[in-house]
């Protein structure tokens, strides 16, 4: 309950300062969200797809050597459900064990593939995690999503925040049962250039906005 | 519209309308319900366009849904205390100026593109002046309410690009923020000070300067038309004479002349309604001088940011109004208006 109180306040408030136009949630049921990331604004914003009586059942994907501590960890804990990844895991079948865990538990989950903020509005490669994630759970939808103007608001190492507009692009879902046709490790890297060839295409579209 | 959005909405119009007769403003309730009315006969003209299958009639049905929505905002503003007036119309100039900079792109280099992530620190001042000068409206401190924006708030935002250390692109960068606060804080701010002078004198110039706008859009339509049909000659090329052929290949002179002054014609109704000034009543001649400066800077307004938008490369400045596109296109022609009408009325009256 505390927590649907705290995210309905958080935003009001963010309607408030960046004027989101107004989205549609995304559908009933389990799924995946990745997006393009370059601020700490992104999760809460991203949180907007989900109507109030779903965040609960709602994870957040996030760096373990910057969030498993300070207030920033803290509130993350206590708003968002952090599962905390390490970023340079030892190794590679278990690193992403948490998040299979959660999605196995029922959650949904909000991921960044590009694994860190970079530069402001530039999008890095993605990771092929989310491929496997994909693959691994096949009926699950994985909503790309493009998050635009975002960057200007809090770039990295900037430390206040400036209202801008912030508008997102929800794109159709993408399957992990489209891949299964091809052997795992490739299944893995092609779903991860696709969703990763979704959110560039929807950044070439967004370099002229028109609504 | 869904019952429940329409049911809320009348909840909204009704309420106010209540307040406004407790409060016994009899000037604005009429002005209130002459534009719950037109909006009511929009309604059953999209209704019948629907049924008529005409292809305009979803633009027309949008647009008079947001039409509807905006004008219940705006009545509750208006009606229930002087405070929410303040903070509502303050919240709009920062709305717009938000859209103003958000549409323009930024990148870490400046050379090529139009700002930088420099500019941060001077928009998120521009964006403080807006609380400064709502309190200044409230408390009627005119002094430094006309001058704290022409003067400190332009001198300031160069010192901060020194501290900053700046060289390369900081004249562009200067000129978009100077004219992002002076056009939407300064000028558009106005209305904030116009609610001293009274309600009724904000709605005369947000009335008349939206339905000048309508009344271009139609009269444009009307004349495109009746010069299609007409044969080669000196009437038609005064018709089709453009204003700005490459900002705006529609907008003719005749159309603009002629809602001009059909503007100036429809300010006269508002003329008994105004209160009564410290220098005496409103005039029927000065109120249509004002009502022809309302037509005239409504028409360049309009025009104004479609010279912008062309040139960062956009068609609406965003998506907020559905039907209408961003709050800038709604708000263009204020910000020409506003502020030459407050000055008429305040130079002549006070």
């Amino acid at each position: 309950m505390l927590k649907i109180i705290v995210h309905a306040i958080g935003r009001s408030i963010l309607s408030l300062f960046f004027g989101i136009p107004a989205v549609k949630p995304l559908p009933d049921g389990q799924c995946i969200v990745i997006s393009n990331h370059n601020t700490h604004l992104d999760t809460l914003i991203l949180f907007r797809l989900f109507p109030l009586h779903r965040v609960r059942k709602v994870k957040v994907i996030a760096a373990q050597d910057y969030f498993s501590r300070g207030i920033g960890g803290f509130l993350g804990r206590l708003v968002f459900n952090l599962i905390l990844l390490e970023r340079r895991a030892t190794k590679a079948a278990t690193a992403l064990e948490p998040i299979a865990e959660a999605l196995r538990q029922g959650f949904s989950i909000i991921v960044f593939p590009e694994g860190t903020r970079g530069d402001p509005g530039v999008i890095q490669p993605f990771k092929s995690g989310i491929g496997k994630l994909a693959v691994d759970f096949p009926e699950l939808p994985v909503y790309p999503v493009f998050l635009s103007g975002i960057e200007k608001t809090l770039p990295r190492g900037g430390s206040l925040p400036v209202p801008f507009c912030i508008n997102l692009a929800v794109k159709p879902p993408v399957f992990g049962r489209d891949f299964l046709h091809l052997d795992p490790s490739q299944a893995r890297k092609h779903c991860a250039a696709r969703l990763e060839e979704i959110i560039r295409q929807a950044a070439s579209e967004g370099a002229n906005p028109t609504g | 519209m869904k019952p429940l959005q329409m049911g809320a909405l009348f909840l909204i119009i009704g309420g106010s309308f209540f307040l406004l007769q407790h409060k016994g403003e009899k000037e604005m309730l009429l002005v209130m319900a002459a534009l719950v009315a037109i909006l009511a006969f929009f309604s059953l003209v999209w209704r019948w366009m629907e049924h008529k299958q005409n292809p305009m009639a979803k633009e027309i049905r949008d647009r008079t849904i947001t039409w509807w929505w905006m004008v219940a905002v705006f009545i509750v503003a208006l009606s229930t205390h002087r405070l929410v007036s303040f903070v509502f119309l303050g919240f709009l100039c920062f709305a717009s100026l938000r859209e103003y900079y958000s549409i323009l792109p930024m990148h870490e280099t400046v050379e090529s593109n139009l700002l930088s992530f420099k500019d941060r620190a001077s928009i998120f001042i521009s964006y403080l002046t807006i609380p400064v000068i709502i309190y200044l409206a409230y408390i009627q401190w005119y002094e430094l309410f006309i001058i704290l924006i022409p003067v400190y708030v332009f001198l300031l935002i160069p010192i901060l690009f020194i501290l900053q250390n700046r060289t390369k692109g900081s004249l562009k960068s200067l000129g978009i923020i100077t004219l992002g606060f002076m056009f939407f804080v300064h000028n558009l701010g106005h209305c904030l000070f116009m609610i001293n002078t009274g309600a009724i004198v904000l709605m005369y110039c947000f009335t008349l300067t939206e339905i000048r706008d309508l009344l271009s859009f139609w009269i444009g339509k009307g004349f495109a038309a009746w010069s299609g049909k007409m044969n080669a000659g000196a009437l038609k090329n005064l018709l089709e004479r453009r204003i700005a052929p490459d900002i705006s290949p529609k907008k003719t002179w005749a159309a603009g002349i002629a809602s001009a002054l059909l503007t100036a014609t429809l300010s006269l109704v508002f003329v008994p309604l105004m209160p009564p000034f410290p220098d005496g009543s409103m005039s029927y001649p000065y109120c249509a001088w004002v009502g022809l400066m309302i037509g005239l800077l409504g028409l360049f307004g309009d025009l104004a940011f479609s010279m912008i938008k062309r040139d960062i490369g956009v068609k609406d400045s965003g998506s907020v109004l559905p039907g209408h596109g961003g709050i800038i296109d709604r708000v263009d022609s204020l910000i020409f208006t506003i502020p030459v009408v407050f000055h008429l009325i305040r130079w002549n009256y006070f």
